[in-house]
């Protein structure tokens, strides 16, 4: 009881001290939002860089060409031997016979003719194909499903265009390890900024502190109004900063929205779910009680209260 | 009570405040620290709250031997101890009532008793009619007096005043004295210091003289 009445007592002087000084805090609250902002946006960017990556790339395809004299067993057989290899790797196949082939030969305009004096000879020289459609865009994987697939006795040739492949990886990590770095520095930002503002409440209530330490205070009487505080300004600025977020990723949707047909549905960026910004919160909330306790320490080092 | 043991203070850059200081205060005796400015009688004042921590010999407060416990053990003692600052250490962002209470904040009294025991507190010094005044308001004796208030409030065994009749005329130099005579006879053990004799003399009560951080004749 006496505990719970210490905490609520402790929770209605930061209440008083956010109201005591309003254009201060609310200076204090804006800064800490556009960092939460800033930082909330490139989660976004990653996680729909992600999700794109799974879901909506066009990853390279592995073509095999059969040889000449396969029967429909030597068919299956490869199929299945598909089947065996790596399932992250292979996200499904299709089969394209050589009638099939010849068939879109005579579609397109250009081949048209050659196509059509080909099925007249009655000798369809176009092989038997497999088209692999792969999951990832990892180049070492690919290479290696390509060099087993290759010593299969019906293979006569495969095909992919690993510089395709390659290309995609090194633009998806250089994307991702700005990405990283970012967030790396923004929380670096956030730390600096929240232990900031806990600091120069602590400056404004130095005196206090350093009487009550005299007097007897413990460490957790002096950090808890401030770590009320803390948790009080960041839980307004995180709320303010997704509120932010969202209307971040509303902007970039309107601005992609007419290149959505070149890329489908998915190319839309995806709002932070209540869970995730619950998330957020909570980690910058935890961030703030770590910048409260180092602040403390800071003020105690110079009281030269023991 | 209180046990000083061979003991030895030395401040950052090698400056000796205390020397080879041995003495012992029963329980609830008052006891006077006289000697001149620089003596040392705020660091033993401090040494015997634990705000400060020896660099040599023994320290025992009511059985504890203060070099041996941690900072919450050292938080703990402040707790019961009544320390009037040199230096007054009011807060002026707030009234009298406020400075008062903060003691009782600290130990987690409840707002019904914390305004019992701040009404009694500063009824008993003489500033009831100043309660809800600001401590700018207060004249040098006054401030004073709301300082003992915050240092009795929670009723500590050990009460420490750090020259409390400093800067303070005659006049109101004894009144201060009153109170902790009014506090001994409640059976409060105090250590007052003092660098000025001649208003101690009246009492006839043991008087510790130091000299350079020793004890002197």
């Amino acid at each position: 009881m006496k505990t719970i009445s210490m905490h609520f007592r402790s929770f209605i002087l930061a209440i008083y001290d956010i109201f005591k000084n309003p254009f201060e805090q609310l200076l204090n609250i804006l800064t800490i939002a556009v960092i939460i902002t800033v930082l909330g946006s490139v989660l976004v960017i990653s996680k729909n860089i992600y999700n794109l990556q799974k879901n909506n790339m066009n990853f390279p395809q592995i073509v095999i060409y059969l040889k000449d004299n396969v029967g429909q067993n030597d068919i299956s057989a490869v199929e299945a031997a598909i089947n065996k290899f790596n399932s992250k790797v292979i996200k499904n196949y299709q089969f394209i016979s050589k009638a099939e082939g010849l068939n879109e030969l005579e579609k397109d305009k250009e081949l048209k003719q050659i196509a059509s004096d080909v099925a007249s000879s009655n000798n369809n020289p176009v092989p038997d194909v497999l088209i692999i459609n792969t999951n990832t865009p990892d180049s070492h994987s690919l290479q290696m499903l390509v060099n087993k697939i290759s010593k299969l006795n019906m293979v006569d040739d495969v095909q992919m265009d690993v510089n395709y492949a390659n290309k995609i990886t090194n633009l998806v990590g250089f994307i991702s390890k700005i990405l990283r770095l970012l967030q790396v520095t923004f929380s670096i930002i956030l730390i600096i900024v929240i232990y900031n503002v806990i600091r120069l409440q602590m400056l404004l209530r130095q005196d206090e502190i350093i009487v009550s330490r005299l007097i007897g205070a413990s460490d957790s009487f002096i950090m808890r109004p401030l770590a009320y505080y803390a948790i009080l300004q960041i839980t307004i600025a995180s709320a303010l900063a997704m509120y932010l977020v969202n209307l971040f990723v509303i902007y970039i949707n309107n601005m992609f929205i007419s290149l959505s047909s070149l890329f489908g549905d998915g190319f839309l960026l995806k709002q932070f779910s209540p869970i995730q910004m619950l998330q957020v919160t909570g980690t910058v909330v935890i961030f703030g009680i770590f910048a409260v306790f180092l602040a403390v320490r800071w003020v105690f080092r110079k009281s030269y209260v023991a | 009570m209180i046990v000083f043991d061979q003991v030895y203070k030395k401040y950052p850059g090698n400056i000796t405040a205390v020397e080879n200081l041995s003495f012992s205060i029963e329980r609830g005796e008052l006891v006077f620290l006289a000697g001149h400015s620089g003596a040392g009688k705020s660091t033993i004042l401090k040494l015997i709250a634990g705000s400060l921590t020896a660099s040599d010999g023994m320290i025992m407060v009511n059985g504890i031997d203060l070099s041996k416990i941690n900072q919450n053990h050292r938080t703990f003692i402040r707790q019961h101890i009544g320390f009037i600052f040199q230096d007054h250490k009011i807060l002026f962002d707030r009234n009298v009532f406020a400075n008062v209470r903060l003691a009782l904040d600290i130990l987690g009294y409840s707002e019904k008793e914390v305004k019992t025991r701040v009404t009694k507190a500063i009824t008993s010094v003489g500033l009831e009619h100043k309660i809800n005044v600001m401590p700018q308001e207060l004249s040098g004796g006054e401030q004073q007096r709301l300082c003992i208030a915050r240092a009795v409030v929670h009723r500590p065994k050990i009460l420490i005043a750090d020259e409390p009749t400093a800067n303070l005329d005659r006049g109101n130099a004894l009144r201060i004295l009153e109170l902790f005579k009014m506090f001994h006879k409640a059976g409060v053990t105090i250590i007052i210091s003092a660098h000025d004799e001649n208003i101690l003399g009246d009492y006839g009560k043991r008087i510790i003289r130091i000299n350079q951080g020793q004890l002197g004749s």
